[in-house]
């Protein structure tokens, strides 16, 4: 049985000029970078720039990964992290929620209401993360949309286990009243608008 | 357990994490009995729900393979020379610098042994040199300088000087072991008398010529012949610069 080559040896390969090793390193890791800067930023063409700007920092400086520290994944969240927030800083405001989602959970075998109603709420909890400040963002796209353990998150974010637990902690808190405060609203509104129509 | 408690395991609970069982059995018995902790639980497992929902939304999410093609062109155009040579692990590094210190110590070592032999001053006398004394179950060289006296001299002082008998006479044997002298005298190797008596001799002494009685062989577990018990043996004592006797030959 063939053995797959790990990550680390593809960095090694890559750095010694071997392309087919780059190739295969980022049909590997680029689902992981470009999801995570989409969840962080919320815009799909900002995630590709963000992808095709980390992969050139591995080509660039691969050197600077050392296997000690961690996986060749977490050094790629790590660098996609730092390429994120500088990015945000830069440009305040990422509104555009308007990908292929929709399609994707349309083609679902369930009935129009209910793909409706679960777009819906999809799109609700997207837009829940999305405004939650980029600190306390990163750890629920690490830890709740990515399946990262509390100790790779910690290694891509750079900080203890203990942080990474206090700040999912957190965010969960903040996602679960905001959350409930835009449900309120909704109800609300619905409320108005059925009052008007018997009026 | 109280709330604070159920407070720091909820998340790890409601998100299916690995955590000791009796802190999960506590905490679920807990929210069991108090309706603020069921309620947050409760809110804790439906938001996992829904990010689990909007984290397989995003599954199939990728860059386009526009990217792809981007990237591999960006690759061509990087020469192989311009690409990062790859790192020593940071293991490697620690390996490397303990490597450069212990061969700087070593460096730093013989200098300072060669400095301290170059400032050492330059002996104007050598001492005399001292027939290595046999240690139990060994033979010591004998020196001719120790052969003792010929002829009438009965008693012969050591001043160890070099030029005295430097050289060993002709048909006096240098091998260790029993020394014939000459024609007239057959002595055994030196036995030590104290520890150390090659060391105590280091720096010169001086051997005299003695008449022992012949059971003084047998304290040194030689053989005794009693037809000649009353008869006298002689003996060569060496003595060291403190006055003490540090080592004994027989001579017949």
């Amino acid at each position: 049985m063939a053995t797959q080559v790990t990550d680390s040896e593809l960095v090694r390969k890559m750095l010694g000029g071997d392309k087919t090793a780059f190739a295969e390193l980022y049909r590997r890791r680029q689902r992981d970078v470009y999801r995570f800067a989409l969840h962080m930023t919320g815009a799909a063409d900002l995630a590709e720039d963000v992808t095709q700007e980390v992969f050139i920092v591995l080509m660039k400086k691969g050197n600077e990964y050392d296997e000690l520290k961690g996986s060749v994944n977490a050094f790629l969240l790590g660098v996609t992290r730092n390429y994120v927030l500088r990015r945000l800083r830069k440009e305040r405001s990422f509104v555009s929620i308007d990908d292929t989602l929709g399609d994707t959970i349309a083609a679902e075998n369930a009935s129009v209401n209910e793909a409706l109603a679960r777009n819906e709420s999809i799109q609700a909890m997207r837009r829940a993360v999305l405004k939650l400040p980029p600190h306390y963002r990163e750890v629920v796209v690490l830890c709740d949309l990515q399946e990262l353990s509390y100790a790779e998150a910690a290694a891509v974010l750079d900080s203890k286990i203990g942080t990474v637990r206090s700040r999912l902690h957190r965010a969960r808190g903040l996602l679960i009243e905001r959350l409930r405060t835009s449900s309120d609203e909704t109800a609300a509104e619905k409320e108005i608008e059925s009052a008007r129509c018997f009026a | 357990m109280n709330c604070q408690r159920f407070e720091e395991v909820v998340n790890d609970i409601a998100r299916e994490q690995i955590i000791e069982a009796g802190a999960r059995e506590a905490a679920l018995s807990h929210s069991d009995g108090c309706g603020v902790c069921a309620v947050r639980l409760e809110d804790e497992r439906a938001m996992t729900l829904r990010l689990r929902e909007l984290a397989e939304a995003m599954e199939s999410a990728s860059a386009p393979a526009r990217v792809e093609a981007r990237l591999l062109a960006a690759f061509d155009q990087i020469a192989p020379s311009q690409l990062p040579a790859p790192r020593v692990s940071a293991a490697r590094q620690y390996q490397r610098r303990y490597l450069f210190g212990a061969i700087a110590a070593g460096l730093l070592i013989v200098f300072g042994l060669l400095a301290m032999r170059a400032l050492q001053p330059v002996p104007v006398a050598r001492a005399p040199e001292i027939p290595p004394i046999a240690s139990a179950g060994t033979r010591a060289p004998t020196d001719p300088q120790f052969l003792p006296p010929t002829g009438r001299q009965r008693v012969s002082g050591y001043a160890g000087s070099r030029n005295r008998s430097s050289k060993p006479k002709s048909g006096v044997s240098t091998k260790p072991g029993p020394v014939k002298n000459g024609s007239t005298e057959i002595a055994t190797d030196f036995l030590p008398l104290t520890y150390g008596a090659a060391t105590n001799l280091e720096e010169g002494g001086r051997m005299v010529r003695v008449d022992l009685p012949h059971s003084a062989l047998a304290t040194f577990g030689l053989p005794v012949n009693m037809d000649r018990a009353n008869e006298r043996v002689k003996a060569d004592v060496l003595f060291g610069v403190d006055g003490l006797a540090q080592a004994i030959r027989f001579v017949r």
